[in-house]
This record gives structure tokens, C-alpha cells and sequence, in this order.
């Protein structure tokens, strides 16, 4: 089965990463944050030996399904990071059965009929970016953790529910 | 006479209501804005947290509002004992503080609103009026006095109000409130409330304060409540609603 992955940012201002970088930032232990972006990520598995980029680029521009072109651009791309100073950490529903994805999944398959896609993955990528002389990238990625991400207390993250979300750095 | 503090965050659309219903009851009650000075907040007797939004539900519901510094006055007043009462949003926020349930008892996140479902498939926003059951009334001065098993109408008006436990978490110490009729958003065990373990917070989501009037009522609900409706424009009945008992407990666990 192949898989595409497709990254997706707001055209404009994203308020939830606005919030989310203020309310980070005046953290003493995040006070070097310098930047706090925010990406869905989609990654759908499907059937099909033709341009399949072509399809969805079809598929994306002739509907508001996946994303609304108006508000928000996108790339067939995989996530990294850029910089030895960016840290990028993946969110995804944890439960066993994410019905918001098999949905969007179900309405395009409804739609798009030269390609049968068999599973739907969508995810929050959040792109940490601290000052270029932070320490050392792997106490930048466990801080994140720690401290922006895991929202298990008050004094805690921010970013991820414990009780039905997941979070990985990539 | 007691104190009780509205809570306004930015975004809040209840809060006016939410002061009448307290005032009903007897509560001094005024609005007070999410940056107030934690000793003036410190000053109230209870207090409630109001439907509507926070910065625009933004990361999630109540996220960024469970980590202003407000919060840490409503942890020492939950500490003290005072009655805490988070509606809708305010529900959001007490549950991302990790206020309650607080089984462990360290205020760690134990349960999440999540997104509405019905029958495996997204439900969107919800708004109807509900059937709604208290179970374990007498662990939380919010039912004092209310028999467990009383059934109650109330409206609900949320697309994030799928409660989800941690995992193993007994909550059979804490009173908790349960739709009757159809789970309208596929939370756990049809929850739509729980108080914390020691009884004096509790986070709900569907709107008591649009039930403390009888008035409020809709005769389209049909039963008890419709017919005492109809007695109250015949001047038979005092016009207090099925929820004003929630406001009352709080007002005389104050007094």
C-alpha cells in the first residue's frame, strides 16, 4: 500500500499557534522560544499506479474537503526539522477509533473516483523554533516535551490532552 | 450574605444569566474578569466559571484558559473548601486544570472533553434539552439533600462534551450526573457532570442556569415540568426551576 503525506499551514495568522506560543512563552524554562508554528499533517494510504499528486491536487482545489484552499496552503511533504534549533513534535488522537479521520476518509473516497484510498491519518504538527544558540538539540526536544507539550497538570505542556492524544517528536 | 464570583474569560456568553441564577438564590453575585488580583478573587465565598468560550477554544477547549494565573486562586479555594462550579467551557477549563475529579489527589489531568460523537460517526455542536440523573448525591454539597436517582431536564448546547477518563479511574467516590435518554455525545457512561472526590467542585456541561426559572422551561419537553409550567402562569406554583437546586446548595454550603 503507498502512502502520501500532505502538510497544511494557515495563509494567515494562526490564532491557535499565537495562543499557544504566548502562553508557552511566559514559561521561565521557555523564555528562549522564538517562534511556534502549526501544521495538519495528512498522511493517506491508497491504491492507485498513476500521478496521485495530480489527483489530489485535482481533488483538493475542486472541493473544501481535506482543507480550504481560500485559508490554508499545503505541500505533499513529510515533516522534519530544519534546524538543529527547530524541534517537531507530532500530536494524533490516541482512541481506537478516530471517526472524525474515517469520515473525512469516507467523503473523499465519495469523491474522488480514479483512486480508492484505504486509510486516513490526520495529525497536529507543532515546529518549536528556540533561539540558534539554545542548548544542545536533545535537552531542546525533552524540554518540549516536558514542558510545552504534555498538558498533564497545570504546570505541565499545553499542547497534548494525556487522557486520549499521543505526542512524538519527528 | 455570601459571595459569589462570576468568572468572565474572554470569549464567556453566560455570565449574565449565570449572576441572575446565583442571585435567585441569595449570593452577592458579580462578574469578575479572568486577570483579577488573586486577593481580591480570594475575597468571594464560591464560585463559577460560565459557559460560552475562552480565546476561542483555541489548541483546545479550555487550554489556554486552565493555565492563566486565576487558576492558582481557584486551586487554594478548592483547597479551602469553597464551592466551585464550572459550566459548559467552564467545565473545559476545570477538567484541563486537573481540579477534578482529583482522585490521586495531586491535580493531575484525569479526564478530557472531547469532541462529540453518535454512533461512530462526528456530532457537531448539540443543542437540545436533556434528561439528566444524579448519582451519589451525597458526596458533593452541590446535591446535598437531593435523592440519587432524581431525574431533572436540562439544556445542553456544546460540540466538545465527550467525557473521557484516564484509564482506571474509579470514580465511585464522586458524585457524578448522567444523561437519561440517548447519549447525545457519546461521553463516557453518559456522563455529563462530575464533582471531585471531596465534593465541593463540580464541572458540568449541560447549562443549569438556563433551568433555575420555571419559566425557562419549554412546554415542548412535555411532562412534570411542562404542567408545572402551566400551573405557575395560573399562579399555582413559585416558578423555580430544576436546576435552581444546584445554586441553593451552593448558597447554603456558604452561609
Amino acid at each position: 500500500m503507498k502512502k502520501i503525506s500532505i502538510l497544511i499551514e494557515t495563509k494567515n495568522t494562526d490564532l491557535h499557534a499565537m495562543s499557544a506560543f504566548e502562553a508557552l512563552k511566559a514559561k521561565p524554562s521557555l523564555t528562549h522560544l522564538k517562534q511556534l508554528k502549526r501544521y495538519r499533517h495528512v498522511v493517506l494510504s491508497y491504491d492507485f499506479e498513476g500521478d496521485i499528486q495530480a489527483v489530489l491536487t485535482q481533488f483538493i482545489h475542486s472541493s473544501y474537503i481535506l482543507l480550504n484552499t481560500n485559508k490554508e496552503q499545503y505541500e505533499f511533504a513529510v515533516p522534519s526539522a530544519k534546524a538543529d534549533n527547530h524541534i517537531m513534535v507530532e500530536v494524533s488522537n490516541n482512541e481506537t477509533s478516530d471517526v472524525f479521520s474515517e469520515n473525512v476518509l469516507d467523503r473523499i473516497n465519495e469523491t474522488v473516483e480514479r483512486v480508492k484510498f484505504t486509510s486516513l491519518k490526520e495529525s497536529i504538527v507543532w515546529e518549536f523554533i528556540f533561539d540558534s544558540n539554545s542548548s544542545n538539540t536533545d535537552s531542546l526536544a525533552k524540554l518540549v516535551m516536558d514542558e510545552g507539550v504534555r498538558a498533564d497538570s497545570y504546570t505541565g505542556g499545553l499542547l497534548m490532552n494525556p487522557i486520549y492524544e499521543d505526542a512524538k517528536r519527528i | 450574605m455570601p459571595k459569589l464570583a462570576v468568572i468572565q474569560f474572554p470569549g464567556s456568553n453566560c455570565e449574565y444569566e449565570t449572576r441572575r441564577a446565583a442571585e435567585s438564590v441569595g449570593f452577592q453575585a458579580e462578574i469578575l474578569r479572568w486577570n483579577a488580583d488573586l486577593n481580591l478573587l480570594a475575597t468571594y465565598d464560591a464560585y463559577i466559571i460560565p459557559g460560552g468560550f475562552s480565546y476561542q477554544d483555541r489548541v483546545r477547549a479550555g487550554a489556554i484558559a486552565a493555565k492563566l494565573p486565576i487558576m492558582t486562586g481557584l486551586k487554594d479555594a478548592a483547597d479551602a473548601g469553597k464551592p466551585i462550579l464550572g459550566i459548559c467551557n467552564g467545565c473545559q477549563i476545570l477538567a484541563e486544570t486537573g481540579l477534578l475529579p482529583n482522585i490521586s489527589g495531586e491535580k493531575n489531568v484525569e479526564i478530557a472533553l472531547a469532541r462529540n460523537v453518535k454512533n461512530g460517526k462526528p456530532r457537531g455542536f448539540v443543542c437540545n434539552w436533556e434528561g439528566m440523573e444524579v448519582k451519589g448525591a451525597a458526596q458533593s454539597l452541590f446535591t446535598k439533600g437531593i435523592s440519587s436517582g432524581l431525574t431533572f431536564p436540562i439544556p445542553i448546547n456544546h460540540g466538545e462534551g465527550r467525557f473521557l477518563l484516564a484509564e482506571n479511574l474509579n470514580i465511585d467516590d464522586c458524585m457524578t450526573l448522567h444523561y437519561t435518554g440517548e447519549n447525545p455525545n457519546g461521553s463516557t457512561n453518559a456522563i455529563a457532570g462530575i464533582a471531585n472526590k471531596k465534593g465541593n467542585v463540580l464541572a458540568m456541561m449541560p447549562h443549569p442556569e438556563r433551568a433555575t426559572f420555571l419559566k425557562q422551561v419549554p412546554f415542548s419537553i412535555g411532562g412534570e415540568w411542562a404542567e408545572m409550567k402551566d400551573k405557575f402562569y395560573k399562579d399555582e406554583h413559585d416558578g423555580v426551576g430544576p436546576c435552581e437546586f444546584i445554586f441553593r446548595n451552593m448558597y447554603e454550603a456558604c452561609r
